[in-house]
C-alpha cells in the first residue's frame, strides 16, 4: 500500500514558553524549537506499521519553509521512504484551504492508496484533512484510533467518539483519514535512520512546480487577534509549599461539602 | 524550561559553534554525518521519556540478590528502557560500520553519553560497560572471538564487564591473586575472586562477557605478568549461541552509600574448578590491553560526574524559579513582596559557581573527544599532538569533573534548603550517585598520580606545552576584543603560574625533596583542571561575547533586561557571557592562592608519622 502522510513543523510545548506576540496576531517566534506536530508523528508510525505488514511505501509531505526539511528528515529517519517539501513564498500566510489545495495538487502527482494526516496541528483547526478529502472527493474518516486492512480496497476504521467511545466504520480506499494521537506508540529514532537520511536529497516542490496559482492558495480566513484571557472572579490561586497547598485545598473542599 | 537533565542550547552551542563539529564532518570518515542536531535531539527525547523516569524507582527499589539461585535482579522498570536503549543503536554510534556501528564523531557520542548518564546512569553505565568490553575485543580479539563475542557486545545483546580489583588488589592492580592454568585444548583454567564488579550479573541480558585480568601460572609477579581473559557465563556454541553453564557466578553485592539501580557484584571464578577462560591478546600483556578499555571509560566517568553536576544545576534553577522566599534585596523592586529565591544574591552565586563548572566541565569533555576525532581524521605529527592532548587531558576530565560533581550536587541541596536534603527531590539522589564516580575506574588520587608522572614528567612537558601553546592563541584573540582584554590577561597570568609551577615540579623530580611531588600530585591536577577551565571559559567568550553585543549592544540594564526576557539567544550568550566572566573573574582568583601552596617549600605531609595521627 503506497501511503502519504501530511504532516507539519510546530513549536515544542514541551521546550517552549509560548507567549502571544505583542501584535496579537501570532505568537512570539523568534528562537523557538520547533519538531513534529505530535498527531502527524502518530500517523507516519501508523503508516510505517501498515507498511511492515503488508508492503507498499511511505512518503511524509509537509507544506512549510525550508526549515521544515527537518521534520520530514526525521519522520524518515523513523522509517518513511521518502519525503517532498512543499515551499514557496506564495505560500506564506495561508490558511487551511490553502493547505488542503496544496496538498491535493501534489497528492495529484503520485499515486496514493491511502492519505494520513493527525488530527490537529498547533493552531487546532483540524481542518486540513476533511478539506482535503472533499477536494479530491474521496472517503474521509477523523479522529481515527485504529485501523484493519480488510482487504485491498477496504479499511475497517475505528473513530474515537464521546465519552471515551469508538465508533467502528468500513471505509473503501483510497481515503484519507486524520489519526488520533494514542493510536500506537510511536517508535523512537534510532541512530542508524538518522545517518541514512542524513545526506538524502528531498525535493521541492513550489506552486510551479504544482501548477498553483496565487488566488487559488490566498487565504480566505485571516486570524484577527490572540490573547490570553484575563482572570475571572472567584479564582483563587493557592500559595506555599505542596503540603501547605494541598492543606488548604482539603480545608476548602471541606467547607465546600466537597469533602467530609 | 526544557529539560532538567543537560542544556541542548549549550551542547549546539560547543559543538557548533565553539568546535565547528559541521568543520569536522567535511572529512570523508565524517562526510555522511551532518544529521547530529537530530541525534541530539532525538537523546534527549529518549532520555526524557524513557530513562529518567526509570531513576528514582531504580534507586528506590534497587537491585536484589538471591543467595540461592546466585541471581541478580534489576528495578522491573528497567526493562523497557533497555531494550529501547539497543533497539535505537545508540550503543555503537561512534563506531566502525565495519563493527556494526554508526561512525559518528566521537565529540558527539560524547554529548549523547552526558544526556544517557544524566538520564539513567544505572542502566547507561551498564551498557556503556559492554561497549568498552566490545572495543577490547575488537582490538585485540582473534577473528573468532570477534565473531561470537564482538558484535553481540556492541549491540548490547550480552553484557560486558570489567575484572580488575580483588579483596587484596585495589588500586595496586599487580597484586592480582586470580590464577589461569592452561587446558589443553588452549583455553584456561581460572581461579580466583573479583569484587566491585559493576553489573556483573543481571537479568537484563541472556550472557556476560566477563574481561578477567589473571597471571597465568609462573609468569612474573606485578603487572608485568597478569594477562585478560574473555570468561563467558554462558560458553558459546559455534553458531556464538549461549551453552554450557561455565563456572563463574556472583556470590553477592554491595549495599552502598548509592547507585542503588546499578548492581556491583562480588564475582567468584571456578569456585568449583570449571571456569574456562580465554585468552585474549598476548600473554603478559593484559594491562596495556585493560588500559584500552579502562581509556575511554575514564573519560566516560568524567562525563557521568559532569552528567550528575548538570542535572543537579537545572534542578537546582527549576527550583528557585519555584520556591518563593522573602523579599528582594534590589532597590528597584519591592522589598515586601516574596520573590522566587534564584533572585537572592546568595542563591545566584551558588547558581552561576555551578553553571560556570558545569559549562567549562563539558567544554573540556567535549574538547578532549574532539581531539580523538581529530587525530583520527589527521596524519603524522598533527594526529600525534591531538593524541597528546587526549593523554594529557583524560585524567583531568575524569578526577575535575568527578570532583567536581561532589560539590556541585552539594550546592544544589543547599540551594534548596531543607527540601534539598529530602527524598521528594533528586538532589541527595544525585550527591549520594556521584560520589562514586571520583572512586571507579583508578581513584581521583591515582588520576592525579598518573597526571603528574606519566602524561606530565614522563612526557617530557611535550603534550604539555602542545596545550598551553592552544591557551596562547585563545589568549591572544580574546585580548583583541576590547571588552575581555582583562579576561585575557587573567588568564594569560593563570597560564603562565601553570608553567612556572609545572617546571618547578620537572625541577623537583631530580632533586632530594622529590619525594614532594607525591604529596602535590592531587592539588596539582586540580590546579591545572582551574587552568584548563579559565582558557575553556575565555574561548567561549571570544563567540558568546560579540554575538552578545549584536543583539543588545551597549544597553542599559533596563533595555537589557527587556530584550532578554524576550530573546532566548540574547538570553543565553548573556548567559555565557556571566558564567565565563565569573569563572574568570572571581572563581579563578582562588587558583592563585592554591599556587602559593603547590610552591610551599615546607611539606608536613611527607614528613607526617603515621603513629602521630591519633594521640
Amino acid at each position: 500500500m503506497d501511503i502519504l502522510v501530511c504532516v507539519t513543523r510546530v513549536p515544542d510545548t514541551a521546550e517552549n514558553e509560548i507567549e502571544v506576540s505583542k501584535d496579537g496576531t501570532d505568537i512570539e517566534r523568534g528562537a523557538l524549537v520547533y519538531s513534529i506536530n505530535e498527531a502527524d508523528n502518530y500517523a507516519v508510525e501508523e503508516a510505517i506499521q501498515i507498511k511492515e505488514r503488508v508492503g507498499g511505501s511511505v512518503t511524509v509531505v509537509t507544506v512549510g519553509t525550508e526549515e521544515s526539511e527537518e521534520v520530514l528528515r526525521r519522520e524518515m529517519a523513523m522509517g518513511a521512504d521518502k519525503g517532498i517539501l512543499l515551499t514557496d513564498d506564495a505560500f506564506a500566510g495561508t490558511d487551511g484551504r490553502g493547505i488542503a489545495t496544496i496538498l491535493k495538487a501534489e497528492v495529484e502527482k503520485g499515486k496514493y492508496d491511502l492519505i494520513l494526516t493527525g488530527a490537529l496541528a498547533d493552531a487546532g483547526a483540524g481542518e486540513v484533512g476533511g478539506m482535503l478529502a472533499a477536494m479530491l472527493d474521496r472517503p474521509y474518516a477523523s479522529l481515527v484510533n485504529s485501523i484493519e486492512i480488510v482487504d485491498e480496497s477496504t479499511l475497517k476504521v475505528g473513530r474515537e467518539v464521546e465519552g471515551g467511545n469508538t465508533e467502528m466504520n468500513r471505509i473503501k480506499l483510497p481515503c484519507v483519514l486524520s489519526i488520533q494521537t494514542g493510536i500506537n506508540e510511536p517508535r523512537y529514532v534510532g541512530i542508524r535512520g538518522i545517518r541514512q537520511v542524513a545526506s538524502v536529497q528531498i525535493p521541492v516542490h513550489g506552486a510551479g512546480d504544482l501548477g498553483l496559482k496565487a488566488e487559488a492558495i490566498a487565504p480566505r480566513v485571516q486570524r484577527q487577534d490572540y490573547f490570553v484571557p484575563t482572570f475571572g472572579a472567584g479564582a483563587e490561586m493557592l500559595e506555599g509549599s505542596n503540603e501547605e497547598i494541598i492543606e488548604k485545598l482539603v480545608e476548602m473542599l471541606k467547607a465546600k461539602g466537597g469533602l467530609k | 524550561m526544557a529539560t532538567l537533565l543537560v542544556d541542548k542550547r549549550d551542547q549546539m552551542f560547543i559543538l557548533k559553534e565553539m568546535l565547528d563539529i559541521d568543520a569536522l564532518c567535511r572529512f570523508p570518515k565524517y562526510a555522511s554525518h551532518t544529521g547530529y542536531p537530530m541525534v541530539l535531539t532525538e537523546a534527549h527525547k529518549f532520555a526524557n521519556v524513557e530513562l529518567h523516569p526509570a531513576t528514582a524507582e531504580g534507586d528506590r527499589q534497587g537491585c536484589t540478590y538471591d543467595p540461592k539461585t546466585r541471581a541478580v535482579t534489576f528495578p522491573d522498570c528497567f526493562k523497557g528502557p533497555y531494550r529501547k536503549l539497543l533497539d535505537g543503536g545508540w550503543l555503537a554510534m561512534c563506531d566502525s560500520p565495519e563493527v556494526g556501528g554508526d561512525g559518528f564523531p566521537l565529540t558527539v557520542g560524547t554529548a549523547v553519553s552526558e544526556v544517557f548518564y544524566a538520564g539513567c546512569f544505572y542502566l547507561y553505565g551498564a551498557a556503556e560497560l559492554t561497549h568498552a568490553a566490545a572495543k577490547v575485543i575488537e582490538t585485540y580479539g582473534s577473528d573468532e572471538q570477534k565473531r561470537i563475542y564482538m558484535k553481540r557486545l556492541f549491540a548490547g545483546e550480552w553484557q560486558g564487564t570489567m575484572c580488575l580489583t580483588e579483596p587484596q588488589a585495589g588500586s595496586d592492580v599487580g597484586a592480582v591473586q586470580t590464577v589461569a592454568r592452561p587446558n589443553a585444548d588452549g583455553s584456561y583454567n581460572i581461579v580466583g575472586t573479583k569484587i566491585f564488579i559493576t553489573a556483573g550479573e543481571h537479568d537484563l541480558t541472556d550472557n556476560f562477557v566477563h574481561m578477567v585480568l589473571a597471571r597465568i601460572e609462573g609468569d612474573p609477579a606485578g603487572t608485568r605478568g597478569l594477562s585478560l581473559f574473555i570468561v563467558p557465563k554462558f560458553t558459546p556454541d559455534a553458531a556464538g549461541n549461549p551453552g554450557a553453564r561455565n563456572d563463574v557466578y556472583c556470590t553477592g553485592i554491595e549495599h552502598k552509600m548509592g547507585l542503588h539501580g546499578l548492581v556491583t557484584c562480588t564475582m567468584a571464578f571456578g569456585d568449583s574448578n570449571g571456569c574456562t577462560g580465554y585468552l585474549l591478546g598476548e600473554r603478559g600483556k593484559g594491562m596495556p590491553e585493560m588500559f584500552h578499555m579502562m581509556n575511554e571509560q575514564r573519560l566516560l566517568v568524567g562525563v557521568e560526574g559532569l552528567s550528575f553536576s548538570s542535572n543537579a544545576f537545572l534542578h537546582a534553577v527549576d527550583y528557585t524559579q519555584n520556591r518563593f522566599q522573602g523579599g528582594s534585596v534590589y532597590p528597584d523592586r519591592d522589598r515586601n513582596a516574596p520573590v522566587a529565591i534564584i533572585n537572592h544574591p546568595d542563591v545566584k552565586r551558588m547558581l552561576l559557581t555551578m553553571k560556570a563548572y558545569v559549562e567549562g566541565g563539558r567544554a573540556l569533555a567535549y574538547f578532549t573527544s574532539y581531539c580523538i576525532d581529530q587525530a583520527g581524521v589527521t596524519e603524522g605529527e598533527e594526529s600525534g599532538r591531538w593524541h597528546g592532548l587526549v593523554e594529557l587531558l583524560t585524567p583531568i576530565v575524569k578526577a575535575y569533573n568527578t570532583d567536581k560533581s561532589w560539590e556541585i550536587t552539594a550546592l544544589a541541596i543547599q540551594c534548596a534548603g531543607g527540601y534539598g536534603y529530602c527524598s521528594d527531590y533528586p538532589f541527595e539522589r544525585l550527591a549520594r550517585d556521584c560520589k562514586v564516580t571520583t572512586l571507579f575506574e583508578g581513584t581521583n588520587g591515582i588520576q592525579a598520580i598518573d597526571l603528574m608522572f606519566r602524561k606530565l614528567l614522563g612526557n617530557k612537558l611535550v603534550n604539555f606545552r602542545t596545550l598551553t601553546g592552544k591557551m596562547d592563541r585563545t589568549i591572544a584573540e580574546a585580548g583583541r576584543i576590547e571588552s575581555l582584554a582583562g579576561y585575557a590577561a587573567t588568564v594569560r597570568r593563570a597560564k603562565e603560574e601553570l608553567e612556572a609551577t609545572v617546571e618547578g615540579l620537572a625541577a623537583l623530580a631530580g632533586s632530594e625533596q622529590g619525594l614532594d611531588l607525591y604529596a602535590k600530585t592531587a592539588p596539582f591536577l586540580d590546579l591545572m583542571g582551574d587552568v584548563t577551565l579559565a582558557w575553556l571559559h575565555l574561548w567561549q567568550l571570544t563567540i558568546a561575547e560579540p554575538k552578545l553585543m549584536e543583539a543588545v549592544g551597549a544597553k542599559g540594564k533596563g533595555e537589557r533586561e527587556a530584550i532578554l526576557a524576550k530573546n532566548k539567544n540574547a538570553a543565553f550568550y548573556y548567559g555565557k557571557v556571566m558564567a565565563g566572566q565569573f569563572y574568570i573573574g572571581t572563581l579563578l582568583k582562588n587558583s592563585f592562592g592554591k599556587f602559593e601552596r603547590l610552591r610551599a617549600e615546607e611539606n608536613p605531609v611527607i614528613d607526617m608519622f603515621e603513629k602521630s595521627f591519633v594521640a
